[in-house]
């Protein structure tokens, strides 16, 4: 059942799995239901809340509910591409189609609001790791090409599967034990910011954001990126999310992010 | 035909009739008005807003939350706006739906209470609660104001004076030796409820970076692990005196909150459950109406003590 709240336009659904698709060695994309009288989302960055385990928890199992950008949205399906790092990712790697899955969403600012006239020009998008995430509904509407890095072989997802959505893009693998240039996504990024400026957008582990806002101020070109922190709530309640601006003042990545104009905030500060 | 009574669900705190025993607690309920598509603030009890200072505060670095053995563990540090911001652009428009509203209120010395109370005396807000508990802003000493029975019975005198005839609630810590002797004190400095509990001092370890998880180092810890040790000082403090006891820690179904209401709990607040389901207070406030009508009891303040330990 939904239940939609609309003076936020967000949307409780209990959900059921539709799909559940390995595309790396510890990366799913989850594919789940969505309910075809609504909208379809315009995920852009925005995510959502995944739960499947209940309320109240068994003894020590997750409790909160977890955020996920949105990957893809459609008529009736949503997808989220799943990185296994711990109980709660686990449990949702190894669901399988019809069981269920509670949904809250969608969340956050998107790159439309951060950066409005965002389909104006041409943009380099990179995703370190997970940073996948929120890259596909990005790819689709707007010219860009992707910089994709990993730490190492086994992280990797599956070059393929990638091409399939992001058509021709670049990566990089830190140690050089997989596919792509040896080292970090930074290398390629700035080189094509030499022969073609563009603004970029970035998600990925906070130490790759602060490298890539340091390639942008020096390439003097936009950045922005999703940001990402612990999050207890997802809807500006908890101020778990709350970090410095760099003007002063502060900001909620769950409400004010987590698209974010990577110029306003230190990502050291997010480690 | 008979008609089904619908059961009373109001409960009396000092002067204040809540139309129901569940309250938004402070600190995951924001300003009051954040989640009110889910959640509209007038269906609760009170919603309680976040702990409010006389200047902003920043709060700690991150990370301020982390999830451990099926609970919460919390160091946001009491990062808020500030008591005047509060006043001039968000007090009326919660007000304005109908709720009945409480301040929660910090301040790093005694007088700081009392004047972040006196800011709110002349202000259309129902009730004070002074959070005197907080595990994430110590004294040099170390110990939250709470915890020494007459630093308590001070700031809690002072605070009612200054806010000239409002109802104070007193937000008690858990870990002390004997709560019967800060609930005494905090009843004769004329507080009118009181509010059991807040987070228990907790921490937790990354074991692949060998340090803490959180920042702070240590926070609070909140959720279901905490209701059993919440319930027990309930308990004790509604045998030891008369004024009211709000009861939380760990309510996330109308089961939990009829176990505060019979150890002696008037009402419940709920935190940590409203960061998961945003809708959980509307479901305890059906599942309460629902277990009373079953029960055939008329009114749920007919329950509140009734436990028998004998
Ligand atoms: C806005 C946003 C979008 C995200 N998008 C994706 C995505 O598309 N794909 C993906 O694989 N991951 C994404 N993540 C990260 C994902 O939420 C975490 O990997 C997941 O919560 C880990 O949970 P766990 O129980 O498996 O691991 P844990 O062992 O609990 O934690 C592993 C790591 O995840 C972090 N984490 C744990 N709980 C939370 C939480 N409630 N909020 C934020 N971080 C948490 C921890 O700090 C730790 O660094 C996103 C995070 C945010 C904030
Ligand atoms: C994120 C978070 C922030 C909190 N902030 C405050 C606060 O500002 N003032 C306060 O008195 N208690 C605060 N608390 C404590 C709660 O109000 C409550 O006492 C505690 O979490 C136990 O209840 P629970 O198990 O229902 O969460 C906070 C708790 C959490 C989890
Ligand atoms: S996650 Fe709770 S305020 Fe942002």
């Amino acid at each position: 059942m939904a239940t939609v709240f609309k003076k936020s336009g967000r949307i409780i659904y209990e959900s059921t799995v539709l799909q559940n698709q390995m595309v790396g060695p510890n990366t799913f994309l989850l594919t789940i239901d969505y309910p075809t009288q609504n909208e379809p989302i315009l995920a852009l960055g925005r995510f959502a809340r995944l739960r499947a385990w209940p309320y109240p928890p068994f003894a020590c199992g997750p409790l909160l509910d977890r955020p996920f950008s949105i990957h893809k949205s459609t008529e009736n399906s949503l997808q989220f591409l799943i990185r296994c790092v711990g109980p709660s990712t686990a449990i949702l790697s190894n669901l399988t189609a019809r069981q269920s899955i509670e949904f809250l969403g969608p969340l956050g600012r998107g790159l439309d609001l951060v950066y409005p006239d965002y389909k104006k020009t041409p943009w380099y998008l990179a995703a370190g790791g997970a940073g996948l995430g929120p890259m596909a509904t990005i790819k689709e509407n707007l010219e860009a090409r992707l910089f994709y890095g990993e730490r190492t072989k086994e992280n990797q997802v599956s070059a393929d599967w990638l091409s399939s959505w992001a058509g021709d893009f670049v990566a990089a693998c830190d140690d050089g034990s997989g596919y792509g240039f040896k080292g970090p996504v930074t290398g390629p990024l700035a080189e094509a910011l030499e022969k073609e400026k563009r603004p970029v957008f970035a998600c990925g582990p906070p130490l790759m954001l602060k490298a890539i806002s340091d390639i942008c101020r020096m390439a003097k070109v936009p950045f922005l990126a999703s940001a990402e922190a612990f999050m207890g709530c997802g809807l500006g309640v908890c101020l778990s999310c709350s970090m410095p601006k760099k003007s002063g003042g502060r900001i909620k990545i769950c409400c004010d992010g987590p698209v974010v104009d990577g110029r306003a905030i230190n990502f050291e500060t997010l480690t | 035909m008979t008609q089904e009574k619908t059961p009373d669900l109001t409960v009396k705190i000092g002067p204040l009739v809540l139309k129901n025993p569940v309250i938004a607690a402070s600190g995951t309920f924001g300003y009051g008005l954040e989640l009110s598509d889910f959640v509209p603030p007038e269906s609760l009890g009170a919603v309680i807003v976040k702990g409010l200072s006389l200047e902003p505060w920043p709060g700690n670095p991150l990370p301020r939350l982390v999830e451990s053995s099926g609970g919460l563990i919390n160091a946001i540090g009491l990062e808020n706006m500030g008591v005047e911001e509060f006043i001039k652009n968000h007090l009326d428009k919660i007000k304005a739906t109908g709720a009945t509203v409480g301040a929660n209120i910090i301040g790093r010395t005694v007088e700081e209470y009392a004047q972040v109370a006196k800011c709110l005396a002349k202000t259309p807000i129902d009730f004070l609660e002074l959070n005197v508990s907080c595990p994430n802003l110590s004294t040099p000493g170390g110990l939250s104001f709470g915890s020494d029975p007459e630093i308590c019975f001070k700031l809690t005198s002072m605070a009612v004076s200054a806010a000239s005839g409002l109802p104070v609630f007193v937000k008690l810590p858990p870990l002390v030796t004997d709560i019967t002797i800060l609930a005494k004190k905090v009843e004769e400095a004329g507080a009118t409820a009181i509010s059991l509990i807040n987070t228990i001092p907790a921490m937790s370890v990354d074991i692949i970076n060998k340090r803490p998880t959180l920042a702070h180092v240590t926070g609070g810890l909140s959720g279901p692990p905490i209701k059993p040790i919440a319930l027990r000082l309930v308990m004790l403090c509604a045998q030891a005196v008369n004024i009211p006891i709000l009861g939380l820690g760990g309510v996330f179904t109308y089961q939990d909150a009829l176990e505060f209401i019979l150890v002696g709990a008037s009402a419940v607040q709920m935190g940590t459950a409203v960061l998961i389901d945003p809708l959980s207070p509307l479901k305890v406030i059906e599942g309460l109406s629902n277990y009373l009508k079953s029960q055939k009891i008329s009114s749920i303040s007919l329950l509140k003590g009734q436990i028998q330990t004998a």
